[in-house]
């Protein structure tokens, strides 16, 4: 009798230990990862523009202004996450005021973020055909008017699925975050899966992880398909 | 309505400059369709980019409306932009709008009031033709329709002045023809000046009052269309004027021309207006001992006017020959000899 129903007794005894802290982790996450994306995509996306606009032959050109987003994005890029978010510590508690938890780990996700963001923004607005650009400046468009109705509007389906590239690294990221007590699915992960040695946290958390990007990415690019026209 | 004096575009690239535009000096009038005609690398796009500045020219002066583009501050020359309007060979719409909304957007960028933005957009796809294809985006419209479309927007604030970048070179002949019939339209009704470059001639043919030929970033000839077409002057506007009227006669038919021991002459007669040559011919045969021989014929239509062109064969007395080319001269038909054979 104990032989055969203590099979499912154990399921559902352990789906009622590690669902709640499935769902308190993937809230985490999710948290952890629109903050930080909304905070990167307000400094990486104009970051982008301004790269674009002021290369050599474009609307602002501006030498020295595009070396030095340049050089800053491609030195922030060279640096792995894992130890960014050692290196910059002293940043982030000097903006955060804690370095762990949610509010510890947003900072070095942001700065790990907003320069991928610069790019994805960058390579999105290059693919705008030069001619509707040089039309527009024909019809007298400030450059302001150029950014806003040619070059972002016109890559606009390029920018949800760079965007969604973000997210999906930004999940992996915030995950690596759990390193540093950052709470979320990785920090889940690494407390009960690889510290305690719970091969089922660990199963639980990887296929939450795998069906939230398999999500993410599909409607990204339902949205990228919508906006194509 | 455009001056352009002495006007210079050389451009610096890794192998050195290059001359584009060689001290250009042109005149359009108000209401009149001007064309530049050009092989590619002539320079005709430098030309015409730089009269509303997308190019800045390296010296020279640019009058559009009395207004000296080349000084212009950025403010102002955006300003002076909005008056004069440019369509492109690649329409260069946006993608992600519709109809309505790229034609909007012209009128958007100069702050007109959206009530405003509507009337007009409607009027504008009406006068080009697509009031039914308003909600469609430009990936659903044909060549021919995204030019259109292109021309509503280029129109949207009331330009004085059209700019027609190669707009018909990426489209078939056909749409070619009806999105010319549309130009000639809005030159007509709406007074608007336009000046086009283009590498065919039958663009010219069908629209321009005033034509120059550029070669090399220099204006070689320059002149009304039916004095182009009538008596080109330079090897360059003969090979443009060719590529639309056959011009040589079959080699085997020059052949035996040539075996008879006759003396004869090939002339090549252009005359304006289609009744003009036919009397007089008949007046030859019937003054002079000879019987002037029809080869080849052709009659054009250059812009307004009716432009014939005939090769005949003048065969017999060599006095009497130049006798009829005197007839035919004398009633205003140009003649050219293009061949004098015989003894």
């Amino acid at each position: 009798m104990v032989e055969t129903s203590s099979f499912w007794d154990v399921i559902i005894l352990e789906a009622n230990r590690i669902i709640p802290l499935l769902i308190q982790a993937t809230y985490e996450t999710f948290i952890m990862t629109f903050i930080s994306l909304s905070i990167a995509a307000i400094i990486g996306i104009p970051l982008g523009v301004l790269l674009v606009i002021t290369r050599p032959n474009h609307i602002l050109e501006q030498k020295g202004v595009y070396l030095i987003i340049n050089g800053l994005i491609n030195m922030i890029r060279a640096v792995p996450f894992i130890i960014l978010l050692f290196a910059i510590i002293p940043f982030t508690r000097w903006v955060a005021g804690t370095t762990i938890g949610i509010r510890g780990v947003i900072v070095p996700l942001v700065i790990f973020t907003f320069p991928f963001i610069a790019r994805i923004t960058e390579s999105a607005l290059l693919e705008v055909n030069r001619g509707i650009i040089e039309a527009f400046l024909a019809m007298g468009a400030t450059p302001l008017q150029i950014i806003r109705k040619v070059l972002l509007r016109e890559s606009r389906s390029t920018m949800v699925l760079g965007l969604t590239m973000a997210i999906i690294n930004l999940i992996g990221a915030s995950a690596m975050a759990g390193m540093a007590g950052s709470g979320g699915l990785g920090d889940l992960a690494i407390r009960f899966g690889y510290q305690q040695y719970d091969w089922k946290v660990m199963l639980a958390t990887v296929i939450v992880l795998i069906i939230i990007v398999q999500g993410l990415q599909g409607i990204g690019n339902f949205i990228a398909n919508k906006l194509k026209k | 309505m455009i001056e352009i004096t002495d006007l210079y575009k050389t451009y610096k690239t890794s192998e050195g400059t290059v001359e584009a535009l060689k001290g250009i000096n042109l005149k359009v009038k108000k209401g009149e369709i001007f064309g530049v005609i050009g092989f590619s690398g002539a320079g005709k796009s430098s030309l015409i980019r730089c009269i509303n500045m997308l190019e800045k020219p390296t010296s020279g002066s640019v009058l559009v409306n009395g207004v000296e583009m080349t000084t212009l501050k950025p403010k102002e020359l955006r300003q002076a932009r909005r008056k004069i309007g440019m369509i492109f060979q690649h329409f260069n719409l946006l993608e992600t709008a519709t109809v309505f909304e790229n034609v909007a957007v012209a009128l958007e960028l100069s702050k007109t009031p959206k009530l405003e933005i509507e009337k007009k957009v409607n009027k504008l796809l009406k006068i080009v033709g697509l009031e039914d294809k308003i909600h469609n985006y430009p990936s659903q419209l044909s060549g021919g329709q995204k030019q259109r479309v292109a021309i509503a927007r280029a129109l949207a604030n009331d330009v004085e002045v059209l700019l027609c970048d190669e707009a018909t070179s990426a489209l078939d002949p056909q749409t070619t023809e009806s999105i010319l019939d549309l130009l000639l339209e809005i030159n007509k009704n709406l007074n608007i000046t336009i000046l086009l470059i283009t590498h065919e001639m039958n663009v010219i043919k069908k629209v321009c009052d005033k034509v120059a030929v550029i070669e090399d970033g220099e204006i070689i000839e320059m002149d009304s269309i039916v004095n182009i077409f009538t008596n080109p002057q330079q090897p360059t506007t003969r090979n443009f004027i060719k590529s639309i009227m056959e011009e040589d006669l079959p080699s085997n038919l020059i052949d035996k021309l040539r075996k008879r021991d006759r003396n004869y002459k090939l002339v090549r007669l252009t005359f304006l207006g289609c009744s003009a040559a036919q009397p007089i011919l008949a007046k030859i045969a019937k003054d002079l001992p000879l019987s002037p021989n029809i080869l080849s014929g052709n009659i054009i239509q250059v812009k307004d006017e009716t432009l014939g062109r005939l090769t005949i064969e003048l065969t017999g007395n060599r006095e009497h020959i130049n006798q009829a080319i005197q007839m035919l001269e004398n009633v205003g038909v140009l003649t050219e000899v293009i061949e004098d054979g015989g003894n």
